[in-house]
């Protein structure tokens, strides 16, 4: 654990507080976020979703995509976030989930980064929050959404998982490659996304589509590849900020 | 004569007979039991030779047609990767004496041949032939892996092929086989031959199976050969004239520490009187020497052996296997075609022999003989195709000799005149003038690119007279800049691409994604 992500406890945090920000401040260097299968049908809605390989273990990850290359998030200008949903991993910062290394019995400790924008310690920062804790050292509000949402998203994690699995077993991946031309007629070939291949749907039994069907795996995929239709508009917002440059 | 060919019988469970059988079966369902049917028949008493430790490039295509997951292989073969060869002291035999084949071609390979250019700059007269126009040869010499575990199985950032223990990947494939593509295995010995009138195979005779027929036969026996051998005996071309090393010695050197380094390129050091090869996979390295007994005695080839390999030398695991250079000047007679060692074997220099395998086993399953009517004039072709592929091969090995400025008997043998082939002696004289380019080599049956001879060439040091050609040499700027490039690439490759051992430790734990 690095040493920042610290378990959120009375005794050392009773003059912490978390501060009513949006998440544009500590997102706007980001050109993407993960996001877990049970929060697909709202994000695929506003945002494109879509697959990209871990660097470490080349394992596939979902994720909303936020701009073009790393460090490039279109959705955020002027440290406002430009679109009406926020996905979960946003929404739980500065909270992290920490599992204990016991590997019969793995406790889940609710732990926070000290160093993140978002904290305040004894209202030095002057800005509206809301203290971790209540005066009889009971959690607040705050604590509480916080684990619900982490809980959220580590049941997300785990639906990933799955569906990864059965999608690697059924060869549905397939790589997307973007080659696009910008107004200023410069051009950028975007490599290492993937999406699910919908054709390859159509060359499966009846079992394997009644197993994807009962999964709600089918509906999942639907939404997935319509959020590529927002892939459009990020290019658009790109494409904005060139014409004005 | 019209009989059409329901079956194929395959005798002999090496790695040859293994990708045959699993070839042909891929190619034809076999596990559709109205199609083409493959038997294989292994016997329980001979062991296989199991010395082919380095492949080519195209065994990535072999296993991808075969249908075998490129992590299942690496996972249980125990593979490494192979990013080309090192050749270390074959020049003069100097410490620092060495350079690089590696499987990238040149950088701009099919538009410019970049050769006359790396001989008239003197920008690139500091560096290699290969340094100048290849990045590989830098990640091998830093240890690093052709790819990332985000590439998907089968593709390269650079070209690569494999290391591995032929022992498992043999009984691997066995098990993808028989499970997968419906090929039938048979453990039995082979005791005598069945013919029909027209002296086609038309039964084995089996000691437990009693006797079984096919229409066509493929023998992967080994250096027993019983089918092209024994039972045909069809001629064998002796090339020991050329290719003087007859004996080898292995040794497997086992226990290596999980975080020892494993080199990504085969290293083929030269000796006096042959060379020894030395292939890093994960779990052990395989270090033999081959040599010629008629140049050194078989007490000093193991003591140059012993000195190579070090403090951790034992005699008492010493392999011996004699080589008889040459192969069957018809490979396929009647209905009964020959691959592997049983077709022929020459010294593991350019790893040879499994990419033959390979070459065979396209040509069997994507040509296979209709009908019996049919077979002979495959089996031309086969044989006219094989004794092409051969012919090259064995020019190309030569080739590694012929340059050396080493002074033993063994290596001003090599050079004698009489015992380089015309076609060699003709290629040379031509590449006094003309650097070899792909025009040199048109035939649609080719084993190596042009460029592979450039590698060897200019790595030992040869210089073309480019001076009557000059004034054709009009894409200076072009050239340029691909040397640029090239170093570019080199330096960005070097960055990114992992070690090989910690690639291999990431592919047993996550494995590579199909795309």
């Amino acid at each position: 654990m690095s040493k920042y992500l610290i378990e959120v406890n009375f005794q050392d945090h009773a003059n912490y507080s978390v501060l009513r920000e949006n998440s544009a401040q500590q997102a706007k260097h980001l050109n993407m976020i993960p996001i877990g299968l049970n929060e697909v049908h709202k994000t695929s809605l506003h945002y494109p979703l879509v697959w990209i390989k871990s660097s470490v273990s080349g394992q596939f990850k979902l994720v909303a995509l936020f701009g073009f290359e790393p460090g490039e998030n279109l959705y955020c200008k002027n440290d406002i976030w430009n679109n009406n949903h926020i996905p979960l991993h946003l929404q739980s910062d500065p909270f992290y989930l920490a599992y204990s290394n016991n590997e019969t019995d793995k406790e889940k400790y609710l732990c926070v980064n000290i160093n993140s924008q978002k904290i305040d310690v004894n209202g030095k920062k002057n800005k509206t929050g809301l203290t971790f804790f209540n005066g009889n050292g009971e959690k607040n509000i705050c604590l509480h959404q916080a684990q619900e949402i982490l809980a959220t998203l580590a049941h997300g994690e785990m639906l990933n998982e799955m569906f990864i699995k059965t999608a690697n077993q059924l060869d549905l991946f397939q790589s997307l490659s973007l080659d696009i031309t910008w107004h200023n007629h410069q051009t950028s070939k975007i490599l290492g996304l993937y999406t699910i291949d919908p054709s390859k749907l159509e060359q499966l039994n009846e079992n394997q589509i009644y197993k994807l069907k009962s999964n709600g795996y089918i509906e999942f995929i639907h939404q997935l590849n319509y959020s590529l239709n927002h892939i459009e508009n990020l290019i658009k917002l790109k494409n904005n900020l060139i014409v004005k440059a | 004569m019209n009989k059409p060919t329901k079956s194929v019988v395959i005798v002999g469970g090496g790695t040859a007979g293994w990708l045959i059988a699993g070839r042909i079966a891929a190619q034809h369902n076999s596990k559709d039991s109205n199609n083409l049917q493959v038997t294989l028949i292994e016997s329980a008493k001979i062991s296989p030779v199991n010395v082919g430790e380095g492949t080519w490039p195209t065994m990535r295509n072999t296993l991808k047609k075969m249908g075998v997951s490129e992590t299942e292989f690496i996972q249980q073969c125990c593979v490494s990767f192979k990013q080309g060869a090192k050749f270390a002291r074959w020049l003069d035999g100097s410490v620092d004496d060495f350079y690089y084949h590696p499987l990238v071609l040149p950088q701009s390979y099919s538009n410019i041949n970049l050769a006359p250019y790396w001989q008239t700059d003197s920008e690139q007269s500091n560096s290699s032939f290969s340094n100048s126009v290849c990045f590989q040869e830098q990640l091998c010499e830093q240890g690093l892996a052709p790819k990332l575990i985000t590439t998907a199985e089968y593709v390269g950032v650079a070209n690569y092929a494999y290391h591995l223990d032929s022992a498992k990947f043999a009984n691997f494939l066995k098990k993808h086989c028989t499970d997968k593509l419906g090929v039938k295995h048979i453990v039995d010995d082979v005791l005598s031959v069945n013919s029909h009138e027209n002296a086609d195979i038309s039964s084995l005779v089996t000691s437990k199976n009693g006797n079984i027929s096919a229409d066509l036969f493929v023998d992967c026996s080994g250096f027993s050969a019983i089918l092209i051998g024994k039972h045909y005996k069809t001629p064998f071309n002796d090339k020991s004239d050329v290719l003087f090393v007859n004996q080898a010695l292995a040794v497997q050197l086992p226990n290596q520490k999980n975080n020892d380094e494993i080199a990504s390129h085969t290293i083929s050091t030269a000796q006096d009187a042959g060379w020894i090869w030395d292939i890093g996979l994960p779990t052990r390295r395989g270090i033999g020497y081959v040599y010629s007994d008629n140049h050194q005695s078989e007490a000093q080839a193991i003591e140059r052996l012993a000195v190579y390999v070090g403090p951790n030398f034992s005699e008492s695991n010493l392999k011996k296997i004699p080589i008889k250079a040459g192969h069957r000047k018809i490979f396929w007679q009647n209905n009964c075609v020959a691959v592997g060692l049983a077709s022929g074997f020459l010294e593991p220099l350019e790893a040879s022999s499994l990419v033959l395998v390979e070459m065979s086993a396209d040509m069997i399953a994507e040509q296979l003989p209709a009908c019996r009517q049919t077979m002979d004039i495959i089996a031309k072709r086969f044989n006219q195709t094989f004794n092409y592929r051969w012919k090259r091969i064995i020019d190309f090995l030569k080739l590694h000799y012929i340059l050396s400025k080493r002074t033993e008997d063994f290596w001003l043998d090599n050079r004698n005149p009489k015992t380089i082939p015309d076609s060699l002696q003709e290629l040379m004289e031509l590449w006094k003038y003309h650097s070899p380019y792909d025009h040199d080599f048109n035939s649609s049956n080719e084993v190596f690119p042009a460029a592979s001879y450039q590698y060897i060439l200019y790595g030992m040091g040869f210089k073309t007279d480019i001076e009557y050609q000059k004034s054709s040499l009009n894409q200076q700027t072009f050239a340029q800049q691909q040397f640029v490039a090239n170093k570019a690439i080199t330096i960005k490759a070097c960055e990114v691409l992992p070690k090989n051992r910690d690639l291999l430790n990431k592919i047993y734990k996550y494995g590579f994604q199909h795309v």
